[in-house]
């Protein structure tokens, strides 16, 4: 009987845990909560107060405290290229020999739950890049203030204008949380040999929405069975940010506020152009199969798409490669319609200081070397020069990122070293695999290289995707406007079903409304248990 | 014998009952620190809001709130958990049946059996987690020459929509789930290579065809691996990457209205549905009863009743002893009595 009981309960108890399920999810949270503070958490909390040079003094003396001359240790988690942030940390820790940096690479997947398995057992980053969406970090109240640090900076004043103006990381609160650290300007990718084979004129470069919409519709052609465009990044994320007046996000997002008008109309022309055939057809759809022969086939690599709507490293990866020079594809970028304000959009990955870091200052200054000064900026564009990959390949392949920082060399030598301008290109020659010659002539070099000039003085006003400036965005996507089981997703009901988006409009505004509010008053009591109060 | 020790009664077997302790106590170690205790705690944070802050984990306590919100606010969970339950109650008999068909082919003597066995069980080695998902991301998880939106056309026309969307569903996914039959197949090939072939030498002499043979034989020897392998595929496919709702559960974590807690109150709901699903299961197949084990228990009751009856009749005939005995023995008494 005793047998019986034991052998029982071993089976009871190894099905109740096969059972459990969702180990990663919930059961398998690390078990070091020794430091669970209860309700109390604030009691414990307030590192940055902990610190000598603290962030109130700073914001007194209206500049940035000196470093510290103590031995220290600063770890940054992030998921960049890793022997360039080991590069940028070598340059930091000559500069500042008395810092010790760790920097901890992980991969993109899981990320955001690694740094929080990092945050529960007790071993915080000093500072640390998140991954898109913020509201683990905000809701965990994972970053530290750096305002006064940030405001102190004279450097601050020599970055992208976009993240002062739309005052990015701030979250619509009053503290500046974190910002963005890599910077990838959206493109739309123009195939200038299909515009020739069209016998029609290539767009110009300043060119405003409806010269878009009308150069998708004039690049289509069934005779010539081209398509206007294609997207990857979609055309309603940018209407908004390029026809509003002041938007600064997705959805009509004003920093306050949604407006959807913007939003409705961007779905319905959308809708407009799919419904009308200057969209590419989708992949595996009979369409696809019509018009190449290849279900599978990618628009783009048909050679018969006048735009693709893509971000920036598909230049580098594809579009820049002798596979698709050799079909004769002649891709330049285009950045989005550039609004009254002057915003473009651009994919922006942020980074902050923990809240409980003990050296907020110097992690702050670690911070800005990984992102956004000058310093460490002029560090990687050493590093490009001469830093392979594991995969022999050059550095900069691995979707370098733009300076974020302004400052005229730095964009000089950026330009001048990886991209063709008309000027010069001195650096990676697209050569044919099979002969070594090169793929692009000089004559080429000139006939592209005023549009990527033209691109990189364009760029430089980037607003991000919602979910990582928006609180409460991404809950909003996932419960009001994506597909819920049978009900297909908002943008959908407008092109399958033919609704109109504007219907929709007033509903939306209030769910994204209500979305953002939940998740800045989760922000709030996060931060007011470690001691810092959220206004927003 | 100077120095030989007594052995107690018992002692020997409640030695030998220890050392089998001793060999699993790392599994009941195990088993205690990382699959218990996680899960204790993980019921502890469902009835919490919990913040993960850099200066420890904040926890209030809110009841079973997080779990009502699931109801009231989370749509997506509850109808995930809708289709999660039918593609599985459609999927695991699939899963189980092709197991056992290969299990069946690789048990023959044919050539290049090791090789077919090795390719039959690859894909548990090399398709997991990531590969897996890009392998379904690429398309490569359904048969090409399927045209799967004709049959769920035609599913739809003669099902309830529900229905229709889970059958479909198995047929887009058609290859994973026979990826997912590995393990299976295995445990079906161990069950069939302990079957003794007398038996189906004795059932061909008796002139039963293979089909009988599989029915009366083979079926009913492998029984108790189809319920370990219903169950095994079950948890498989319930707590796998590719599962839409540990996809949902894993975000939610990560939400700012989600949370540690919220995450766990739904882990929690699924893993009732999932031990549900078990149950069914397990119901389904321990309840049926083959031709033998029918006649089987048709013979232990006719048996207990013989025995009852043995016992009846031997119970009669000694009271009918004693009863003649005592008649006897009055008679005697009485004939003695006379004669005195």
């Amino acid at each position: 009987m005793k047998k019986k009981m034991v052998s029982f309960m071993m089976t009871a108890a190894l099905a109740a845990g096969l059972l459990s399920g969702c180990g990663g999810g919930s059961g398998s949270a690390p078990a070091t909560d020794s430091a669970s503070t209860g309700t109390n958490a604030g009691a414990n909390t307030d590192a940055n107060a902990s610190s000598g040079d603290t962030a109130g003094d700073t914001a007194a003396a209206g500049e940035l405290p000196a470093m510290t001359t103590d031995e220290i240790t600063l770890t940054y988690m992030h998921f960049d290229n890793e022997q360039l942030v080991n590069r940028v940390a070598e340059a930091f820790m000559d500069k500042y020999p008395n810092i010790k940096v760790e920097a901890q690479a992980f991969s993109t997947d899981g990320y955001n739950d690694t740094l929080l398995n990092l945050v529960q057992s007790g071993q915080t980053p000093d500072c640390f890049m998140i991954l898109g969406n913020c509201d683990f970090a905000l809701s965990n109240a994972l970053l530290g203030d750096m305002t006064p640090y940030w405001e102190a900076d004279p450097e601050n004043q020599n970055i992208l204008p976009s993240i002062n103006s739309a005052r990015l990381g701030y979250y619509g609160t009053d503290k500046k949380l974190a910002t963005p650290i890599k910077f990838f300007p959206d493109a739309i990718y123009c195939d200038l040999n299909v515009f020739e084979t069209l016998n029609i004129e290539a767009p110009s470069t300043n060119w405003t929405w409806d010269e878009m919409i009308n150069t998708f519709k004039a690049a289509t052609n069934t005779d010539a069975g081209t398509y206007g465009f294609n997207q990857f990044h979609s055309v309603v994320t940018y209407y908004p940010i390029s026809n509003g007046n002041n938007l600064i996000g997705e959805f009509g997002w004003d920093g306050k506020a949604y407006h959807m008008d913007q939003w409705a109309a961007g779905v319905n022309q959308w809708a407009e152009l799919v419904n009308g055939k200057y969209h590419a057809p989708y992949g595996d759809t009979d369409e696809m199969e019509a018009w190449t022969g290849d279900r599978t086939m990618w628009a783009a690599y048909t050679g018969k798409l006048g735009f693709q709507i893509d971000a920036w490293w598909t230049y580098l990866n594809l579009f820049d490669t002798p596979d698709y020079r050799n079909r004769g594809m002649e891709w330049v970028p285009y950045t989005t319609p550039a609004s009254q304000s002057g915003y473009v959009f651009g994919v922006l990955d942020f980074g902050g200081i923990s809240s409980s870091t003990k050296h907020p200052r110097e992690a702050y200054e670690l911070l800005k070397w990984m992102g956004w000064g000058a310093e460490g900026w002029q560090t990687k564009l050493d590093a490009y020069q001469d830093v392979e990959t594991y995969a022999d390949l050059p550095l900069y392949r691995q979707s370098m990122p733009c300076p974020i920082t302004t400052d005229a060399d730095i964009w000089k030598e950026f330009q001048e070293s990886f991209y063709p301008t008309a000027a010069t290109r001195t650096f990676q020659a697209v050569n044919d695999p099979v002969n070594g010659e090169a793929l692009v002539t000089a004559d080429e070099d000139t006939k592209y290289g005023k549009y990527f000039d033209d691109f990189f003085a364009n760029c430089k006003n980037p607003i991000p995707f919602g979910d990582c400036q928006i609180p409460g965005f991404a809950d909003f996507l996932d419960t009001s406007y994506r597909a819920v089981g049978d009900t297909l997703g908002v943008e959908d009901q407008v092109r399958l079903e033919g609704k109109n988006a504007s219907d929709f409009a007033a509903e939306l505004e209030q769910k994204a409304y209500d979305a953002n509010q939940a998740a800045l008053a989760a922000a709030k009591e996060a931060y007011q248990m470690i001691g810092i109060e959220l206004n927003y | 014998m100077k120095g030989s020790r007594k052995i107690k009664p018992g002692q020997l077997e409640r030695r030998e009952n220890a050392i089998g302790y001793l060999f699993i106590l790392p599994w009941l170690i195990g088993i205690l620190v990382l699959v218990l205790w996680p899960m204790v705690q993980s019921f502890g944070y469902s009835l919490n809001k919990i913040r993960l802050l850099p200066q420890g984990m904040a926890k209030l306590y809110v009841g079973f709130e997080n779990y009502s919100q699931i109801f009231l606010k989370d749509p997506d969970f509850i109808m995930g958990l809708e289709s999660y339950l039918l593609e599985t109650l459609i999927a695991v008999p699939v899963i189980v049946a092709f197991s056992l068909i290969i299990a069946m082919l690789l048990n023959q003597k044919i050539s290049c059996r090791g090789i077919f066995r090795m390719v039959f069980f690859l894909p548990i080695i090399i398709a997991s987690g990531p590969v897996m998902q890009q392998l379904a991301d690429q398309e490569a998880a359904s048969i090409p020459m399927m045209n799967v939106t004709m049959i769920e056309q035609l599913l739809d026309e003669y099902l309830p929509h529900v229905l229709a969307v889970s059958l479909t569903s198995v047929f887009s996914n058609m290859i994973t789930l026979l990826w997912y039959s590995g393990v299976q197949i295995l445990i079906f090939l161990a069950a069939l290579q302990k079957i003794d072939t007398s038996l189906y030498e004795a059932a061909k002499m008796d002139g039963g065809s293979k089909w009988e043979c599989f029915w009366k034989i083979t079926l009913p020897t492998v029984k108790p691996m189809i319920l370990l392998n219903v169950v095994y595929t079950v948890i498989f496919m319930s707590n796998n990457e590719q599962n839409a709702l540990i996809v949902l559960i894993y975000d939610t974590m990560l939400s700012a209205t989600g949370g540690y807690g919220y995450a766990s109150a739904m882990a929690w709901l699924y893993s009732v549905i999932e031990s549900a699903i078990v149950i069914f299961f397990a119901v389904l197949i321990m309840g049926r009863k083959d031709v033998y084990e029918r006649r089987a228990k048709k013979y232990q009751r006719e048996l207990r009743k013989q025995k009852r009856l043995e016992k009846k009749i031997r119970k009669r005939g000694e009271r009918n002893e004693r009863n003649y005995a005592k008649q006897k023995e009055k008679r005697q008494r009485k004939h003695s009595k006379k004669s005195a």
